[in-house]
């Protein structure tokens, strides 16, 4: 286990996040392979997980492999490259395969020693669930889809997988009886918090932190002494408000060849 | 091809990318008016577009576009349905 937030890098943050996906393709459940020096994980039919991601050798993708792998093979367009990987020469062949920026995300890591404050119930009973219990996994995922996939269905049987393989714990929000917010705890080398969500009539209220003190206890009680995760512009505020520090960021691109 | 065909069919795609069947579509709407409407789903659009009117946008019409209307141009101009 890491044992300090200023022992884990960038390059651990991202590679936990490849981690994931390596896991997730290691189900069968999905498609995955090699397009232009990087790596692909594909599940039709799912919102996740459909990426083109580095393959943690550091080596210069091959842009022009890449496009011909995404036509011949109709690998993702989703395309996440390492900031330090974009050059602007890098750029420059993108921009000739018509690659354009869709997302930042920010590599973010909290010691669990400094979360503000842990968890204290506060306005939401949070629990971990089961993706193998319909009634869980409807709470679960119909927040999920929701918030951060524009309501497009996940497939119930990778998460099924991953709970029962102890990749992951799925963790829900609750408000009375109404699931309002979810995170995804991946026990990979790190402890990663993926699948941030909280509905948007929920949003501005504390909820958010109270789920992320929850998962940092769930963590925590599993031995991870830290956190990491990848937030979006929109998210960074609440990160940063509970302590997490940046440490680089992915760059998102869209293949549109 | 006239653009309020382009708008009546830019409106259908709308509804199907941004998972609202009740959307309603102007020239005059952009990101700001759809909840949905961010950064990624502005490029799943893009894509729709693209394969619907059997055009290629340039990357700063993609970057550039200001609102529905100023894409129905581009497609009035060089898409075909």
């Amino acid at each position: 286990m890491i044992s300090s937030e200023d022992m884990i890098s960038s390059e651990e943050i991202q590679g936990n996040l490849y981690g994931l996906y390596e896991d997730m393709a290691a189900s069968g459940l999905v498609s995955s392979g090699t397009a232009g020096g990087c790596r692909y994980i594909q599940y039709a039919g799912s919102a996740w997980p459909n990426m083109v991601y580095p393959g943690g050798s550091g080596a210069r993708p091959d842009i022009a492999m890449l496009v011909e792998s995404v036509k011949a093979r109709q690998c993702p367009r989703l395309v996440l490259f390492e900031e330090a990987m974009v050059t602007t020469e890098l750029v420059e062949e993108m921009n000739g395969f018509r690659f354009v920026p869709a997302a930042q995300w920010i590599n973010m890591t909290l010691p669990l020693s400094e979360s503000a404050g842990g968890y204290d119930r506060g306005q939401l009973e949070c629990k971990v669930v089961d993706a193998g219990n319909p009634a869980e996994w409807k709470d679960w995922s119909s927040v999920a889809e929701e918030v951060l996939f524009k309501k497009e269905k996940l497939g119930a049987d990778l998460f099924k997988y991953g709970c029962e393989s102890g990749l992951f714990k799925l963790i829900t929000g609750y408000s009375g009886d109404q699931a309002v917010s979810t995170t995804l705890l991946y026990r990979g080398r790190q402890a990663g918090v993926y699948m941030v969500a909280t509905l948007a009539a929920f949003q501005g209220k504390g909820l958010g932190k109270e789920l992320m003190g929850f998962t940092g206890s769930v963590a925590a009680a599993e031995g991870y002494s830290a956190l990491v995760l990848h937030s979006t512009k929109a998210g960074l505020r609440l990160y940063e408000s509970l302590g997490y520090r940046s440490k680089g960021k992915l760059l998102l691109y869209y293949c549109m060849a | 091809m006239e653009k309020d065909q382009v708008l009546a069919k830019v409106n259908d795609i709308c509804r199907d990318v941004f998972s609202d069947p009740k959307l309603t579509i102007t020239a005059a709407s952009s990101a700001r008016d759809v909840a949905s409407w961010d950064s990624m789903t502005n490029l799943f659009l893009i894509d729709a577009l693209e394969q619907q009117f059997r055009l290629k946008f340039k990357l700063d019409e993609i970057m550039n576009a200001q609102n529905v209307g100023e894409l129905c141009d581009i497609i009035v101009e060089r898409g075909q349905i």
